[in-house]
């Protein structure tokens, strides 16, 4: 358990820095796939096979595939963050190490609990019956929210003024 | 055996790089794959916490802010396609139709 929890660690932290060191964007892409798995494996470790599984499939699969359609069709160019100002690291380098500090000395200071519960069987069931009982209103307005979603992206995308 | 502390800790490392990405980066593809890594460690912390106190509803979150950032990756790319068709640029900084 602790060696697949650092193996995890290493995969989605170092995914997660080689999508913002690397400078192609396709490489970020590829970066991105290996932090998503990395996460996906925390899910399972933590006992959620279902939520683990829809990572892996829309994250690492259908997000992943549409970043990469997204890179093909606009132009591809050299990205590299150490190109910015020094004004710019500073500010955002110095804000981003501040909130690390911050979140890291007051994760340390709570006695946080160390045993996990034993999962729950049947993880897929619960999340359904979960998921269309008290959760149904929500379940339904996330429905049409993907609907206008689907329908908004294919306007934006689409050719002005033409037919097609 | 990791605590919850140490995936808290994980979570804020992922959310820490992805704010930095968003901020850093120039390409618009880059800024979106930056706010993805800060989704998941948001998702990551859910996830964590409803292990840990043996409930499912955190589970439950975790799979609407899925759904939720595969729309918003949606429409993203979208209007980035649509703005590279009309202004042939993709960079944050050549983008300044706002700016006063």
């Amino acid at each position: 358990m602790p060696e697949a929890f650092g193996i995890l660690t290493l995969a989605t932290l170092g995914g997660a820095l080689g999508v913002v060191l690397a400078t192609d964007v396709v490489h970020s892409a590829y970066f991105l796939v290996l932090a998503f798995l990395g996460v996906a494996g925390y899910y399972f470790l933590l006992g959620g096979e279902f939520v683990g599984a829809v990572q892996i499939l829309i994250y690492a699969g259908a997000v992943a595939v549409l970043f990469l359609f997204a890179v093909m069709l606009t132009r591809r160019r050299a990205d590299p963050v150490w190109g910015r100002s020094p004004a710019r690291w500073l500010g955002v380098g110095g804000a981003a190490a501040l909130l690390a500090w911050l979140l890291l000395t007051h994760l340390e200071r709570h006695p946080w609990p160390t045993k996990l519960p034993p999962p729950a069987p049947h993880n897929t069931a619960l999340i359904g019956k979960a998921l269309f009982r008290p959760f149904v209103v929500p379940f339904e307005v996330v429905s049409v929210l993907l609907l206008a979603a689907l329908v908004g992206a294919l306007l934006l995308a689409r050719k002005e003024g033409g037919a097609s | 055996m990791p605590s919850l502390g140490d995936f808290l800790a994980v979570g804020a490392g992922l959310f820490v790089l992805g704010l930095f990405g968003a901020l850093m980066k120039r390409t618009a593809v880059a800024v979106l794959m930056g706010i993805e890594l800060m989704l998941n460690a948001a998702n990551l912390n859910l996830v964590a916490f409803a292990a840990f106190s043996g409930r499912i509803s955190g589970q439950i979150f975790a799979l609407f802010v899925i759904a939720l950032a595969a729309a918003e990756v949606a429409v993203g790319l979208a209007i980035l396609l649509s703005l590279f068709r009309s202004r042939a640029t993709v960079r944050m900084d050549d983008i300044d139709l706002l700016k006063g």
